[in-house]
């Protein structure tokens, strides 16, 4: 399926047409996160969709079958585990929930394969690995695992490998507790492989991946009085290739850069990000839709986007004072906010993501709409991702919605959009123009059909 | 294990019962949303509450357009967009009752969206003690604030055509919460015809506006037994608007009572009343509530406050939460500027509150 640089540059992704390949498990689904595998020239796929409760299934890693790479089959369950159960803190007298908010991928390094996982509280480190051999004709060990006598034995034999059927193990390397008050709402790997940064509402911490009972307060935004608290953090992440920089996004729609080399405590920014709010669209909601929800590096590290409720916007490092691009993902929703607020819909928390280029960015919308958009062309297209509405195989469809009064064939009206089915987690494919999206209870694949 | 964790999960002012009919008026205000078009019934559709459409002329007002301050027809409209918006972000403050810790963006949000209201209302130059109690009774129904003395005569015109509108179907939602109970103690309307000097309107379902109008002709002189009632309940539970204050869970629970000091509001006064339970309420919060049931509910049989929410299982009742003092005070304090002794009003209406509560607890 590969598209070749050339190709995948001068078709944007209204023009592409994007094939569903599989729709597969019943599970909540949270977040998910596609790895490249170096090794494999194949590039097989590895997504990890957390849990929202334990009754509906542990987390489960899902891949791609080995033997047929390309193939247009099935994508099944690989692997399936726990990672955290629900705890009582009994200090306050609260449940902490098991649900995972965030799964971040480490850079492979070995056969295993190492992922972040977090909940409210706790961040693990688990380990994935595969046993499909095992070895057979033990000397000292018969095959049931019994000892033998050693003076039974008589004659020596090397022991052989054989096949056997796949089984996936998961096992937690390091448990990183006890270092938030607050709700953990990031994650991210630095590109030195080595330490990582946990964000919860008001504060930053840094880790080492080996050193599980310390972790470096980084940045922390607690005012003395609680009462004057008016901004959390929402968002952070490392910069791709920079180790010494990271960003965090807050509730007021601004994104801070910091540098660790400046100082210890990165509470004063190096750069800070804010777009000047537009007066003719102030309403009520205005810093309710301006609180960022997401924040992520281009590949390139040259630029990064933020996702507030209504739109995408790409900001360059180099610029502070506005956006580069702004994407509207769904405007046709603005007048509908009081109505959103009172069902806390204007609280949700949309991801985005890059696509391999950096030419295109993808972001989820309600009704189990995701929206790309092209960044070079400046077009869009939505699409939807749902089993009524497309077979395997099958092209997708561009949705449209329509905003005025006439309707016309095939849209829909704003009314009619079901705002549970929520698409909050994409992510694409580093290397391949394979998507990944998370309806309520179906995670949806999809290919760039190659003509 | 998990009751008290559950009643000590909610903020010190928990929500009581004249949320009620504030909560159906919500729904009944905005049900008539566009969804409803099509007449759909999901949960899943904007505000699908199977009602029907009741006030289409407050649709554009409400939701169509980008409403400012300045236009002059829709200053109504947005004006009850506010208070709406108002009521919805207090609701959300003080109806959550998670097991687990709420989430703090969502609060702070919500906290804000709460001060630039309160912003744009003392700017509008909104008396103090109404709001004061507004936002303490949180049982605000449809009442418009009432503006500077320039528009009052002109808003007063506006605003009950506006009012009366929706008027019948607050009632109902009243009504739907609570019938005669929730008449019972709210302000006779022949006491809110007699004032002639009023500058903004009342409707008759807002015990709030009767707060108001009580409160807002002369201010100075209704402060002194208003402002006295509440100092002595004030003096009876430990102020710690201070940091430095030892645990969080006073801080929200006090945060609640001291709400109703609102003549006097200083800033920092009212920004505890908005919900200090940034730090979440321990059962040490909800103990000290306790305490001043004891003080002086004494001799009140506070067995039905206490809704148990393991046993409740029912939808209406799980959904009123256990009302403490707080509450109690501050739905008693419109009653004070009464030209009777401080504690008299408080024992005269707890007779109409048992009853309310009996009705409602469903016995």
């Amino acid at each position: 399926m590969t598209c070749s640089g050339a190709s995948r540059r001068s078709r944007g992704p209204s023009t592409r047409t994007w094939r569903k390949l599989t729709s597969s498990q019943l599970l909540n689904l949270i977040t998910l996160e596609i790895c490249l595998q170096r090794e494999t020239r194949a590039a097989e796929s590895l997504f990890f969709s957390g849990n929202k409760r334990v009754t509906h299934g542990p987390s489960s890693v899902s891949r791609q079958n080995k033997s047929r790479p390309h193939s247009r089959g099935e994508y099944n369950v690989y692997s399936t585990f726990q990672s955290h159960e629900p705890e009582f803190d009994y200090l306050k007298s609260l449940e902490i929930e098991e649900k995972i908010n965030k799964i971040r991928w480490l850079p492979q390094q070995n056969a295993a394969h190492f992922l972040l996982s977090t909940n409210d509280k706790t961040i693990k480190l688990w380990k994935i690995s595969e046993r499909d051999k095992r070895a057979e004709g033990y000397n000292l060990k018969d095959e049931d695992g019994r000892l033998r006598d050693p003076f039974r034995i008589t004659a020596l034999r090397v022991p052989i490998l054989k096949p056997m059927d796949l089984m996936v193990e998961a096992s937690p390397r390091r448990i990183f507790a006890n270092a938030h008050t607050y709700h953990i709402n990031s994650i991210s790997v630095n590109s030195d492989h080595e330490t990582y940064l946990s964000a919860d509402d008001l504060r930053i911490n840094l880790w080492h991946l080996e050193i599980t009972d310390r972790s470096f307060n980084i940045v922390d935004i607690k005012p003395v009085n609680m009462e004057e608290l008016t901004e959390v953090i929402t968002a952070a992440e490392f910069h791709p290739h920079q180790c010494n920089v990271f960003v965090y996004s807050s509730s007021k729609g601004t994104i801070r850069l910091c540098d660790m080399r400046s100082s210890a405590l990165c509470d004063r920014h190096s750069k800070f990000f804010e777009e000047p709010e537009d007066p003719s669209s102030r309403s009520f909601f205005s810093e309710i839709i301006s609180s960022i929800s997401d924040v992520r590096f281009s590949h390139s590290g040259r630029y990064m986007m933020t996702r507030d409720y209504l739109s995408v916007k790409v900001w360059d490092l180099n610029m502070e004072s506005r956006p580069v691009e702004t994407h509207q993902v769904h405007e046709y929703l603005r007048s509908k906010l009081c109505s959103l607020y009172e069902n806390d819909c204007i609280f949700d928390k949309f991801e985005c993501c890059w696509g391999g280029s950096d030419s295109a960015i993808m972001t989820g919308s309600y009704n189990n709409f995701f929206r790309m958009f092209d960044r070079n062309t400046r077009r869009d297209v939505t699409l939807e991702a749902s089993r009524e509405n497309s077979k395997p195989r099958a092209s997708l469809k561009p949705r449209k919605v329509c905003t005025g009064g006439k309707r016309k064939k095939d849209e829909i009206s704003v009314d009619s959009l079901d705002f549970n089915k929520k698409i909050l987690h994409t992510a694409w494919h580093p290397a391949e123009n394979i998507i990944a999206v998370a309806a309520t209870n179906n995670l949806y694949i999809f290919q760039d059909k190659v003509n | 294990m998990p009751c008290p964790g559950l009643l000590s999960a909610q903020t010190g002012v928990s929500s009581c019962w004249p949320v009620w009919p504030l909560l159906t008026l919500a729904r009944c205000v905005w049900s008539a949303g566009p969804g409803h078009e099509q007449g759909r019934q999901d949960e899943g559709y904007m505000l699908g509450k199977g009602e029907k459409r009741k006030f289409d002329e407050h649709e554009d007002g409400l939701e169509g357009k980008i409403l400012s301050p300045s236009d002059g027809p829709s200053k109504v409209s947005y004006t009850l967009q506010r208070q709406t918006i108002f009521n919805i972000s207090l609701m959300k403050l003080y109806n959550h009752r998670p097991l687990t810790e709420p989430s703090l963006q969502k609060t702070v949000l919500i906290n804000n969206m709460l001060r630039r209201i309160q912003e744009e209302l003392k700017q509008e130059g909104s008396l103090r003690p109404v709001f004061a109690s507004a936002a303490a009774a949180a049982a605000a129904a449809a009442t418009a604030s009432p503006p500077p003395d320039s528009l009052s005569d002109s808003y007063r015109e506006a605003a009950p055509p506006a009012l009366s509108a929706p008027a019948p179907p607050p009632a109902h939602a009243c009504d739907l919460g609570s019938t005669t109970p929730l008449d019972a103690c709210l302000t006779p309307a022949s006491l809110l015809e007699d004032d002639a000097d009023d500058t903004f309107c009342t409707s008759p379902a807002a015990p709030p506006a009767a707060a108001a109008r009580l409160s807002a002709p002369a201010p100075p002189p209704e402060k002194d037994s208003f402002s006295s009632a509440l100092d002595e309940i004030e003096e009876l539970c430990p102020t710690s608007t201070s940091p430095g204050a030892a645990a969080a869970a006073p801080d929200s629970s006090r945060g609640g009572s001291g709400a109703p000091g609102g003549p006097k509001p200083e800033d920092p006064k009212l920004m505890d009343s908005l919900p200090g339970n940034f730090e979440i309420t321990t059962s040490t919060g909800f103990l000290t509530d306790l305490t001043l049931d004891d003080i002086l509910f004494a001799d009140i049989d506070t067995s039905m406050y206490d809704f148990d929410p393991c046993t409740s299982a029912s939808g209406p009742a799980s959904k009123m939460a256990p009302v403490s003092a707080d509450d109690l005070l501050k739905t008693l304090a419109p009653y004070s500027s009464q030209p009777v002794a401080p504690s008299q009003p408080f024992k005269m209406d707890l007779t109409e509150l048992d009853h309310i509560m009996e009705v409602l607890v469903g016995s």
